[in-house]
């Protein structure tokens, strides 16, 4: 099924819904992989609001929303790469208790 | 076509809070995996085919698996519970602001532009070919960095 006259509203509300629900993950949640997952979803967010636009205004929305797309799964290998090293060799899956680097 | 858009819409909030407050990890993964199949399917729907497939390939496929991957690792650990009036607040005034910029600019909805294939070539060539480069520097040292971090970590276990 395809949508062809659909207002932009509705997909600009499905953007702004994901960017809310990630803000507020992002800020409430004390594990470090539920956070990354905040992050995915606002990422998401910004992509959807990207292809809405993309529909009114041309291609280039859908090629950022490629390059958004490729670097945010970069970004959750490195995240997942320390939540292990954090995990497995400091016993930390908590943020705030990540000091190592304090003065 | 109106049902079709609000049952995606509601899965796809359901499952973007479902995890954010479940608490056993592998759960979470579910609940965030359907999101991204969900997304994938907003963007077949839109007529944007490549950026679906290319949001499953990456996204619910890499993501998804790396997720697992680090959950099977850590452990399906419980989170320790915090509730944050702040964190609320903020989102909800995103919310708001969001809502009211959405109904600003997306009231004036134009014919669908029928974006073809060749279309999304040709403007990816002209426009954005260059970006290609630091892009792929950039991913390079991202994952060579990700590398040398964990063989390190597994130098210091040995």
């Amino acid at each position: 099924m395809q949508f062809t006259q659909e207002p932009m509203l509705w997909f600009l509300l499905v953007a702004v819904s994901l960017l809310a629900i990630g803000v507020y993950g992002l800020l409430s949640r004390k594990s470090i992989l539920k956070m990354i997952i905040s992050i995915e979803i606002i990422v998401n967010g910004a992509n959807v609001g990207l292809a809405a636009f993309a529909t009114q205004h041309g291609a280039d929305g859908v090629i950022l929303a490629f390059f958004a797309i490729a670097l945010a799964a970069l970004e959750v290998a490195v995240g997942l790469t320390l939540l292990i090293i954090l995990a497995r060799k400091y016993s930390i899956t908590f943020p705030e208790k990540i000091n190592n680097l304090r003065w | 076509m109106f049902l079709y858009f609000t049952i995606l819409f509601l899965i796809v909030i359901a499952t973007a809070i479902a995890a954010i407050e479940l608490t056993n990890f592998i759960w979470v993964l579910v609940a965030f995996a359907t999101l991204l199949t969900e997304i994938a399917l907003f963007y077949f729907s839109l007529g944007f085919p490549l950026l679906g497939a290319f949001q499953l390939a990456v996204y619910a496929g890499g993501v998804a698996i790396l997720v697992l991957f680090t959950i099977l690792t850590i452990g399906e650990r419980e989170e320790e519970k915090k509730e944050s009036k702040l964190a609320a607040g903020v989102a909800i005034a995103i919310f708001i602001t969001g809502v009211i910029a959405s109904i600003w600019t997306g009231l004036n909805t134009k014919p669908y532009l029928n974006i073809s294939l060749q279309e999304l070539g040709n403007v990816f060539i002209e426009k954005y070919a260059l970006l290609v480069i630091p892009l792929g520097f950039t991913a390079v040292g991202i994952i060579f960095g990700a590398y040398y971090l964990l063989s390190k970590k597994l130098q210091g276990e040995e």
